[in-house]
C-alpha cells in the first residue's frame, strides 16, 4: 500500500508547505518531487522490492493490474503537473491546497485499484469525489465555476446516497462487505442469486456509471466540465474517469453473472446510448471545451466495452485506453487553457503561429479520433476486439465504429481551424520551450504506442 | 528486403523533407522518388527471396509486419506508384502548391502509405496502411486545394473513413472466426474455402473498397474532390489511389469470399454498368476540364470493377494491366489539364480555343492522351479494354451492350474536349498562350512513349500478371 | 403485542412520516425540523437494537450539530416557501414516474427476497452496537479503513478552507 500511504503523506506535507513557504513555484516543484517519489514507491511495490504493509484483513488486495494502473495514473498526473503546473498555481489564491487535493485524489485512486471490500470502494470513491467538488469550484470569482461545483456536489451526493444504499443491500444479502459476494446459492430448492444482492449491485453500478458519466447518468458532465477551471477539467475528465472504470471492472469481474441474461441487454443499450449522446451532441458544440466534455462521454462509451467483454484483452485495452485518452486530452486542455478564445474559431491559424503546438494538438486529436499510427487507434481496436472475442454481436461493433466516424467530424474541426483557416489564434502568453517540449513528448509517446502498443503491456506482465 | 525499402525510403525522405528549407527540397523529393522507381524496377528482375519480409509486430494480437510482393499484381501496382510520383513531381514544378517543403513531405508520406497497401500480407497491417495513405492526402488537399477545399476534402475523408472502419470490423470478425486466429493473408484465405465466413462480412469489406474505387452510387465524393484538390494530388488520387480499391478487391475480397462474390456479383456489376453510363453522360455535360476527367475516370473504373466481380481469367488479366495503363493515361491527361490551367488560368472549356496554333507540342500530346483515353487500337488501353469487354460479354450480353454505349460516349466527350481546346478561334484569353516548358513536355513524351509501346507490344505486362490470375482462379 | 413491538412500529411510522414531511413541506424550516424528528426516530431504533452508542452519536452529531447548522443557514439566507422555484409539470411527471418505478422495484425486492421471509427485526439483542465491541472492531479489523477515512475528512477540511476563506 505504498501509493495509498505515500500520497496521503505528501498531501499533508503540501499542507505544511502552504503556510511555511510563500513561493508559488516551490509548491509546483514540491508536487513534482512528490509525484516522482510516489511513482517510484509504487513501482517498487509492483516489483515486490519494497512495500509498506499493514494487515487490512483482506479489505485491500494488491495485484499487478491495479498497481500497474496506479503507475499509469501517477505518471499521468506527473506529466499533467509538468505540463500545466503553472496554470494550476494560477487558478486562485490557494495554490498549495490544489496540490494537496490532487495528492488526496491519488490516494483515492490507489484505493479504488486495490479494494477488496465494498467499504474500501466507498472510501475510495468519496476521497476522489470530495476534492473534485472543491477543485471544480476553485475559481471562486467565476459564477459558472460556482454553479458547476454546486451542481456537481448535489448530484454527486445523491449518487453517493445510491451507492451507500447499494452497499447496504449487498451487505444485507451477503453478510459482509467482501468483493466476492455470494453468487448463485440455493433458495428453497432453486439455485439463484439473491434479489437483495442484485439490487444492491445495480445501485452500485448506477452510482459508478454516474461517476464515469455513462449515459443515461451523464447529465451533469457538460456543465461541470465546462464550468470548472480548465486545468482541473482535464484532470477529472481523464485520470479520475479511467480510475472509475478500473473500479467497475474489478466489481463486475468479482461478481460475474450476477445480473444474469438481462445484462446482455442493459450494457449494450448503455454503450449505444452513451456513444450516441456523446457523439451527436458534440457535433453541435461551438466551444472546444464543451466539445471535449461531450467527447469524454463518447469515449466513456468505448471504455464500457471493457466491462462488457470482461476478458484479459479488455483489461489490457482499458489500460491502453486510459493512457491514450489521458495523454491526448490533457495535452489538448493544456493548450486550451492558454487560448483566449475557447471556440473553434479561436484556434484559427494556430499552425502558422505555433507550428509545434499545432502539430502536437493534431496528433492528440488524431489519437482521440482513433486514426492508425496513434495510440488511440489501438485503444479502440482493443475494445472492439475484446468485445468480439467475448461474442458481441457485430451490430454493436458497427454502431460503435459509425459513431467513431461521427467523432471524426468534430475532432477534425480543430485540425481544420488550426491548419486550413486564416486567423489570429491569440494566446494569453507565448508558450515556453519547456511547454512545447512536453507537448512534443506527449505526441511522440502517443505515436510510439500507436506503433507498438505491446510496449505498455510488457510492464503489465513482466 | 525490397518491400521494406519501398516503404521506409519514402517515409524517411518524407520526414526529412519536413525540416528542409527552400528549393533543395524539390530535388530531394525527386531524388527519393527516382530511387523508389529504381528499386521498384529492380523488383521485377530480382530473386523471390528478396521480395518478402516478415517481422514480429504485435504478437499478442496475432499480427505480423508482413510485407510480400507475392505476385505480378503487387509488382505492377508498386511500379505504377513508383512511376507516377516522379512524373507528377517533374510536371508540376511550376504549380503554386509545389513550393512548400511540407507539400513534398506529405506527398512522399502518401507514397509510403500507398506502397504499404499494395505490399501488406497481413490484414491488420493492410488496414493500417489503408488509413495512413489517406491522412497526408487529407492535409494536402485541405491546405493547397481550391476554394471549397475544406468542406470537400472533409466529405472525401469521412466517406473513406466510414468505409475503412467498417472494414476493420470485418477484419476483426474474420479473425475470430478462424480456428487458430491469425491476420495473415495466407491463413485468412486458406480458411475461406471452408466457407466459414458469412455474407455480411463480404459487404463490410466491399463497402470500403467500393467507396475508394468509387462504384456508383458511392461516387459522390469523387468529382468534387478531384476538382478541388491541387492538381498534383488529383493525379495521385485518380492515377494511383483509386487503384487501391480495385487492388484490394482482387487481393482480399475475391479470395476471401468466393461464394459471396458469385452470389452478389450481379448487384455489383449492375451498379458498375449504371455508373459507367451515368458518369459518361455527366462527363459530356461538363464545362470544367478537371470535372470532365473525373467523370471519365469513374466510367473507366466502373468497367474494371464490373469485370473484377464477373470476369474470367483473361478478363482479370485485362483488369490488371488496365489498372496500370489507366493510371499512366489519366496522369497524362491531368498533366495536360494542369499545363492548360497554368497557362490560361481557367479550367472552363467554353473559354478555350485555338491552342493548336499557339501551343502545337502540347496539342499533339493532348491528342495522344485523349486517344488513349478512348482506348483506340494501338494505344495501351485498347488491349485491356478489349479483354475486359470480351469477358463481360461472356458474363451477360445485355449488360455488355449497355456498357458498350460508354465507349461511344467516351469518344464523344473526349473528342469534344479536344475540339474545344485545340481548334476554334483564338480568343483574348488564349492569345498569350505559349508552348509548355521542358519539364512538362518531358513527362508527357515519356507517357506517350509508354502508351504507344505498350499498345503495340502488351505481352510483357500480360506475362507479369499471369501468375496473379492463375493463383486467383486456382483458389476458386 | 409487547412494549418493544409497539415501540418498533411507532418509531418506524414516525421515521417514515418524518421523511415524507421533509420532502413535502413547503417551508424549509419545517423540513429541517421534520428531519430532526426522523433522526430521533432512527436513534430510537438503534436503542431498540441495543446500540446505545450509535444512538447517542446520531443525536449529537446529526440531530444536534448538523441540523442546527442547517437551520442557521436557512434562516440567514431567509429562505421561505415563496423562494422555492416552480418546476414545469413535465419535470414533475418525469420525477413521479422515475421515483415510482424505483419504489416499485424496491417494494417488489423486499417482497420477493426469500431470505427475508419469516424473519422479524432483531430487537433487544446483539451486542455489536455497544461501545466496547465497536471499539474492538474499529481498532482491529477496521483499522485501515478507519485511518483512511481521515484522509477523506482532511480533504473535506482543506476544501472548506479553500471554499470558505475570504480571499
Amino acid at each position: 500500500m505504498n501509493a495509498i500511504i505515500v500520497s496521503a503523506v505528501f498531501g499533508v506535507l503540501m499542507m505544511f508547505a502552504s503556510f511555511l513557504v510563500n513561493n508559488k513555484n516551490v509548491y509546483r516543484y514540491l508536487a513534482i518531487i512528490g509525484l516522482s517519489v510516489l511513482l517510484l514507491a509504487n513501482i517498487l511495490e509492483t516489483y515486490a522490492i519494497w512495500s509498506i504493509k499493514f494487515d487490512s484483513f483482506l479489505q485491500l488486495s494488491f495485484e499487478r493490474f491495479g498497481l500497474f494502473f496506479n503507475s499509469i495514473a501517477i505518471a499521468a498526473t506527473l506529466f499533467y503537473v509538468l505540463l500545466s503546473g503553472k496554470d494550476i498555481v494560477r487558478v486562485g489564491n490557494y495554490s498549495a491546497e490544489y496540490f494537496v487535493l490532487i495528492f488526496f485524489i491519488l490516494c483515492g485512486v490507489s484505493l479504488i485499484t486495490s479494494y477488496n471490500s465494498l467499504l474500501m470502494l466507498f472510501l475510495g470513491i468519496e476521497i476522489i469525489s470530495i476534492p473534485l467538488y472543491i477543485l471544480t469550484g476553485s475559481d471562486k470569482k467565476n459564477l459558472k465555476s460556482n454553479e458547476a461545483a454546486l451542481k456537481y456536489f448535489l448530484m454527486g451526493a445523491f449518487s453517493t446516497g445510491l451507492m451507500l444504499m447499494g452497499i447496504a443491500l449487498s451487505y444485507g444479502a451477503v453478510g459482509n462487505f467482501g468483493l466476492e459476494g455470494r453468487g448463485v446459492v440455493a433458495f428453497g430448492g432453486s439455485m439463484r442469486v439473491s434479489f437483495l444482492e442484485v439490487a444492491g449491485l445495480l445501485l452500485l453500478f448506477i452510482s459508478m456509471s454516474f461517476k464515469a458519466s455513462a449515459a443515461p447518468f451523464h447529465f451533469w458532465t457538460p456543465d461541470v466540465y465546462e464550468g470548472a477551471p480548465s486545468v482541473f477539467t482535464s484532470f477529472m475528465a481523464t485520470i479520475v474517469k479511467a480510475t472509475v472504470f478500473i473500479g467497475m471492472i474489478k466489481l463486475l469481474e468479482a461478481r460475474t453473472g450476477i445480473f444474469g441474461p438481462t445484462w446482455q441487454i442493459i450494457l449494450p443499450l448503455m454503450i449505444v446510448l452513451t456513444l450516441a449522446i456523446g457523439n451527436i451532441t458534440a457535433v453541435f458544440q461551438q466551444s472546444v471545451k464543451r466539445m471535449l466534455a461531450y467527447s469524454s462521454i463518447a469515449q466513456a462509451g468505448f471504455m464500457l466495452f471493457a466491462l462488457w467483454s470482461a476478458n484479459d484483452m479488455g483489461r489490457e485495452g482499458i489500460l491502453l485506453y486510459s493512457v491514450a485518452y489521458t495523454l491526448a486530452t490533457v495535452g489538448i486542455f493544456a493548450v486550451l487553457v492558454k487560448m483566449k478564445d475557447y471556440t473553434f474559431d479561436g484556434f484559427n491559424g494556430l499552425a502558422a503561429k505555433q507550428p509545434l503546438v499545432a502539430a502536437s494538438v493534431a496528433v492528440f486529436v488524431l489519437s482521440l479520433a482513433g486514426i492508425p499510427l496513434t495510440a488511440g487507434f489501438f485503444a479502440k481496436y482493443f475494445m472492439l476486439a475484446s468485445a468480439i472475442k467475448s461474442g458481441a454481436g457485430v451490430w454493436l461493433l458497427v454502431v460503435a465504429v459509425v459513431f467513431a466516424a461521427v467523432s471524426v467530424y468534430y475532432y477534425f474541426r480543430l485540425i481544420q481551424a488550426m491548419y486550413f483557416k486564416e486567423g489570429e489564434a491569440e494566446m494569453f502568453e507565448q508558450p515556453t520551450n519547456s511547454f512545447k517540449g512536453m507537448l512534443a513528448i506527449f505526441a511522440v509517446l502517443l505515436i510510439v504506442l500507436g506503433i507498438a502498443p505491446s510496449l505498455l503491456f510488457n510492464y503489465l506482465y513482466f | 528486403m525490397i518491400p521494406v525499402l519501398l516503404i521506409t525510403l519514402p517515409i524517411f525522405s518524407g520526414l526529412m523533407a519536413f525540416f528542409m528549407k527552400g528549393q533543395s527540397v524539390k530535388s530531394w523529393a525527386l531524388l527519393s522518388s527516382f530511387a523508389v522507381l529504381g528499386i521498384s524496377i529492380w523488383s521485377l528482375f530480382s530473386d523471390a527471396n528478396l521480395l518478402s519480409y516478415s517481422q514480429a509486430w504485435l504478437p499478442s494480437l496475432g499480427s505480423r509486419f508482413d510485407l510480400t510482393m507475392q505476385d505480378g499484381l503487387s509488382k505492377l501496382m508498386c511500379l505504377l506508384t513508383a512511376l507516377s510520383f516522379p512524373l507528377v513531381l517533374i510536371s508540376t514544378q511550376q504549380n503554386s502548391s509545389n513550393q512548400s517543403p511540407h507539400f513534398f513531405a506529405l506527398m512522399l508520406l502518401t507514397q509510403a502509405g500507398l506502397m504499404g497497401v499494395f505490399l501488406a500480407a497481413d490484414a491488420l497491417l493492410f488496414y493500417f496502411f489503408w488509413e495512413l495513405a489517406l491522412i497526408p492526402v487529407y492535409f494536402l488537399c485541405s491546405i493547397w486545394g481550391g476554394e471549397k477545399r475544406i468542406a470537400v476534402t472533409f466529405k472525401f475523408f469521412i466517406y473513406t473513413f466510414v468505409g475503412s472502419i467498417l472494414m476493420l470490423v470485418g477484419i476483426l470478425s474474420l479473425y475470430y472466426m478462424q480456428d487458430t486466429p491469425s491476420f495473415a493473408w495466407s491463413s485468412l484465405t486458406a480458411n475461406a474455402s471452408k466457407g466459414i465466413y458469412p455474407n455480411w462480412a463480404f459487404w463490410l469489406f466491399f463497402l470500403a473498397f467500393a467507396i475508394k474505387m468509387p462504384i456508383f452510387p458511392l461516387h459522390t465524393w469523387q468529382p468534387d474532390a478531384y476538382e478541388q484538390s491541387p492538381t498534383p494530388v488529383t493525379m495521385i488520387l485518380s492515377g494511383v489511389m483509386v487503384k487501391m480499391g480495385l487492388f484490394a478487391a482482387i487481393r482480399w475480397l475475391l479470395p476471401l469470399f468466393p461464394k459471396a462474390t458469385e452470389q452478389f456479383a450481379w448487384v455489383i456489376v449492375c451498379c458498375s454498368v449504371i455508373g459507367m453510363i451515368y458518369a459518361s453522360l455527366l462527363a459530356i455535360r461538363q464545362d470544367d476540364i478537371k470535372r470532365l476527367i473525373a467523370y471519365s475516370s469513374i466510367a473507366h473504373i466502373g468497367l474494371m470493377s464490373a469485370v473484377i466481380f464477373s470476369g474470367n481469367a483473361s478478363g482479370m488479366g485485362g483488369v490488371m494491366i488496365q489498372m496500370f495503363h489507366h493510371g499512366v493515361n489519366v496522369i497524362g491527361l491531368w498533366i495536360v489539364a494542369n499545363a492548360i490551367e497554368q497557362k490560361l488560368g481557367t479550367r472552363s472549356l467554353s473559354e478555350m480555343g485555338g491552342l493548336a496554333q499557339k501551343a502545337p507540342t502540347l496539342s499533339i500530346l493532348l491528342v495522344v492522351m485523349s486517344l488513349a483515353n478512348v482506348a483506340l487500337p494501338l494505344t495501351n488501353a485498347f488491349v485491356g479494354e478489349f479483354l475486359m469487354f470480351n469477358s463481360l460479354f461472356k458474363y451477360n450480353v445485355w449488360l455488355t451492350a449497355v456498357a458498350g454505349i460508354s465507349i461511344i460516349l467516351a469518344a464523344v466527350y473526349t473528342l469534344n474536349m479536344v475540339q474545344k481546346v485545340i481548334y476554334g478561334e483564338v480568343n483574348s484569353l488564349t492569345e498569350k498562350a505559349t508552348d509548355t516548358p521542358f519539364n512538362v513536355n518531358f513527362s508527357l513524351v515519356l507517357i506517350a512513349i509508354l502508351i504507344v509501346v505498350m499498345g503495340v507490344y502488351p505481352q510483357p505486362l500480360l506475362d507479369l500478371t499471369k501468375d496473379a490470375v492463375t493463383q486467383l482462379f486456382a483458389q476458386q | 403485542m409487547s412494549i418493544t413491538e409497539i415501540l418498533f412500529w411507532f418509531l418506524s411510522a414516525l421515521a417514515l412520516v418524518g421523511a415524507l414531511m421533509v420532502v413535502l413541506s413547503r417551508n424549509p424550516v419545517h423540513s429541517v425540523l421534520w428531519l430532526v424528528a426522523t433522526f430521533f426516530a432512527i436513534s430510537g431504533h438503534y436503542i431498540l437494537m441495543n446500540a446505545q452508542f450509535l444512538a447517542i452519536v446520531n443525536i449529537i452529531v446529526y440531530a444536534g450539530a448538523i441540523m442546527v447548522l442547517f437551520l442557521f443557514v436557512i434562516m440567514l439566507m431567509n429562505l421561505n416557501s415563496e423562494a422555492e422555484p416552480r418546476k414545469s409539470w413535465m419535470m414533475q411527471l418525469a420525477g413521479v414516474l422515475a421515483g415510482g418505478c424505483f419504489m416499485m422495484v424496491l417494494v417488489s425486492l423486499v417482497r420477493q427476497t426469500a431470505e427475508l421471509g419469516g424473519k422479524t427485526a432483531l430487537v433487544k439483542e446483539g451486542n455489536i452496537g455497544l461501545i466496547k465491541q465497536l471499539g474492538m472492531k474499529l481498532f482491529s479489523e477496521y483499522t485501515v479503513p478507519f485511518e483512511i477515512s481521515s484522509v477523506l475528512f482532511l480533504s473535506a477540511m482543506v476544501g472548506a478552507v479553500v471554499i470558505g476563506k475570504k480571499d
